[in-house]
């Protein structure tokens, strides 16, 4: 299926109606709450890239499922470096049968920032066969960088399939040493190890809006 | 054609019996300083103690309810409850000589038979005092001392005070507060250097009264090289009104030490246990908690290591099983403070009707450990249309040199799976019973062979009850 990229759309505070077929781009500035409903059917993307905007940074977004077979596919990229405090709640509510909810987000965290990235799924006691899953996955790049994460589940319904992982850890030494032992050299392997853990988000986003921070 | 499991009345609330009995002490109910003196007076207590009582208890009186408890508490009224029940019984070291209504409660439980067969030491508590304590000689000679908290902090002061409070202090949370004001019973053991024991201690707790409220205070201390396996288990007869467990465990492992906490909690439906558990390991050393909880109206209970040493381990096995009107509200908790620790965590739970499975947990690892790795997994069975799941972990880590991994699933019992047992002509009961073992069997094994088998027994009468 084919999405049409709109980045007009998101308030930056209140509640929007998702068309099917749009591939949302939320390019708000610093501090936005909003909630994004999805009805009967519809299928959209959603695509979130924080760091550029501003020191401090907070985004607080609930994706509601509220109608049969609705369709959510949302990645959030996180990039904090130097001093910036970058904090995302997200909420993936079902609240209907049917309903599909994927949640990426990757962060890398270097210097001294801090990132914190709460997320919730919710699934109603009529939202049953719903799927959703949430990944959170952290590259925390200098000893001074700070992440916290907290995935949180809450399952009113048994017939459902919920998952979520987070991770947070360095690069891997094994990656580093394969890139230097064709020799590149240690600030470079690092940059190519980088770019490559945010490629997976930062190449939905259309020219113009991907920036590598 | 399938085959019932019986319904054993009796054997599906095995705890759930009473015997009239005489107290010679008994503090009353509510709760103030004339309750405390009185309980510090009994067991001739010396002033630190009693002054750590009091304390404990000013700190009890001004520190709030949790806001952030996710169940209504209003039930437990503090004033109704009485905090000190005893016989006035010492401990007795032979069955023989344990009076015969007690001896009665712990012969039906089994546990004059636990001790036969496989056991080192036994404690066995009445309500708020031990009526039994017997440690095999043998290691008795060695130095291994396992003794009720007033024995401990009287007779073995040297060796239990400079620990005493540290792991867990009275300020740590209303609740420990609450037990330091009104401790009694509960296992102080200390391990020598080198020493390893080849069979567990037990301890098995019992309430027997109604509106009473148990505050054992478990310490275990283990010297370098030493290791030791503890079981601990509990259960109580069924009340109408509300009961409370309000227990502290604090857990020493010297540098080179291993030590492995197996409870399997089975209280009855009214009661609600709030228990603070904690342990410190250090250098080389490994905790092992492995948590079993069935019972209870409501359980808050996060055992935690704090890794204070480097190359330490910690880790959490979590069976929970929430019935109707039960709420399970467990966890773990991971500390890293020092470089090259490990923490491990596999939390299973069922949910039964409308019965409430939570996981709470907390890894963090702090500013200054490096090369720490976690992992935790949480898988979740929900087993009816009203049955609630919920997980809250957090992971807080500082620097880029430590990995840090958590998972977690929520399913049910797939019709497939049912559906193929059904024709291998097993009844869907049992079928659900048989896939339920399945989904918890990685982590029975982890029990004495003993307990692994009345588990199992256990949650395939809960199964009955679905």
């Amino acid at each position: 299926m084919e999405f049409r990229m709109l980045s007009a759309m998101l308030p930056a505070n209140g509640v929007l109606s998702v068309p099917t077929g749009v591939c949302l781009i939320d390019d708000l500035p610093a501090e936005a709450d909003y909630e994004l409903r999805l009805g009967s059917g519809v299928r959209c993307k959603f695509i979130l890239h924080l760091g550029p905007q501003s020191q401090r940074i907070r985004r607080n977004v609930v994706f509601s499922l509220l109608g049969e077979n609705s369709h959510l596919d949302a990645s959030v990229l996180i990039q904090a470096k130097q001093n910036q405090c970058i904090e995302w709640r997200g909420i993936q509510r079902h609240l209907i049968r049917g309903a599909h909810s994927n949640l990426l987000i990757k962060s890398t965290v270097c210097n001294c920032a801090k990132i914190s990235v709460f997320s919730k799924i919710i699934i109603d006691p009529l939202a049953a066969e719903s799927c959703a899953n949430f990944q959170n996955k952290n590259l925390v790049l200098s000893d001074r960088a700070h992440a916290v994460a907290r995935p949180e589940l809450e399952i009113f319904s048994d017939d459902v399939h919920c998952s979520h992982g987070a991770t947070i850890g360095g690069i891997n030494p094994a990656e580093e040493f394969y890139l230097r032992s064709r020799g590149i050299s240690s600030r470079i392997a690092k940059i190519i190890i980088r770019c490559a853990f945010a490629e997976e988000i930062l190449y939905q986003m259309p020219n113009g809006n991907a920036s590598f921070h | 054609m399938s085959k019932k499991l019986p319904m054993d009345e009796e054997f599906a609330t095995p705890g759930n019996f009473s015997y009239a009995t005489e107290y010679a002490h008994d503090a009353g109910q509510g709760l103030s300083e004339e309750t405390v003196h009185y309980i510090s007076k009994v067991k001739g207590e010396p002033k630190w103690l009693l002054n750590f009582r009091l304390r404990a208890l000013r700190i009890f009186n001004a520190m709030p309810i949790p806001s952030w408890i996710p169940v209504d508490l209003s039930p437990l009224q503090f004033d109704k409850i009485r905090y000190y029940l005893a016989k006035g019984q010492e401990p007795k070291r032979k069955w023989e000589d344990v009076p015969a209504e007690v001896k009665a409660t712990f012969d039906r439980l089994g546990v004059p038979e636990h001790e036969r067969k496989f056991l080192a030491g036994v404690e066995a508590q009445f309500d708020s005092e031990m009526a039994y304590a017997n440690l095999r000689q043998s290691l008795a000679e060695k130095g291994v001392i396992f003794v009720d908290s007033t024995e401990g902090l009287l007779r073995y002061e040297s060796v239990f005070r400079p620990h005493f409070g540290k792991i867990v202090a009275a300020a740590d949370n209303k609740f420990s507060a609450l037990n330091g004001a009104v401790f009694s019973g509960g296992s102080f053991i200390y391990i020598p250097k080198g020493a390893k024991l080849d069979q567990p201690l037990q301890a098995y707790f019992r309430i027997n009264a109604e509106r009473f409220g148990q505050f054992e205070r478990t310490l275990i201390v283990v010297d370098e090289g030493a290791d030791v396996t503890y079981l601990e288990g509990c259960t109580a007869p069924r009340f109408e009104s509300a009961t409370l467990h309000a227990a502290v465990v604090e857990l020493i492992a010297m540098p080179g030490a291993k030590i492995q906490y197996i409870t399997v909690q089975n209280w009855s439906s009214n009661v609600y246990n709030l228990v603070t558990k904690r342990g410190m390991a250090h250098e080389l050393a490994g905790i092992r908690w492995i948590d079993c909880n069935i019972g209870s109206r409501i359980t808050m209970k996060y055992p935690c290591v704090i890794l204070a040493g480097s190359h330490a381990s910690g880790e959490m096995v979590s069976i929970s099983v929430a019935h109707h009107g039960q709420y399970q509200d467990t966890g773990a908790k991971m500390i890293h403070r020092a470089n090259h620790t490990t923490s491990h965590i596999v939390a299973k739970s069922i949910s039964i009707q409308d019965g409430v499975a939570a996981y709470r947990g907390m890894i963090k690892v702090a500013k200054a450990a490096k090369n720490c790795k976690n992992y935790t997994r949480c898988d979740a069975m929900l087993l009816n249309r009203g049955s609630i799941s919920k997980t809250s972990p957090t992971l807080d880590v500082s620097g880029n040199l430590s990995q840090v991994q958590h998972e977690a699933t929520v399913s049910r019992v797939s019709d497939e799976q049912v559906f193929y047992l059904q024709q291998r002509g097993l009844g869907e009961t049992q079928a659900m019973g048989l896939l339920v073992n399945g989904f918890l069997n990685e982590l029975m094994r982890e029990f004495p062979m003993e307990y692994g088998v009345e588990l199992k027994r256990l949650i395939e009468m809960e199964m009955e009850r679905r």
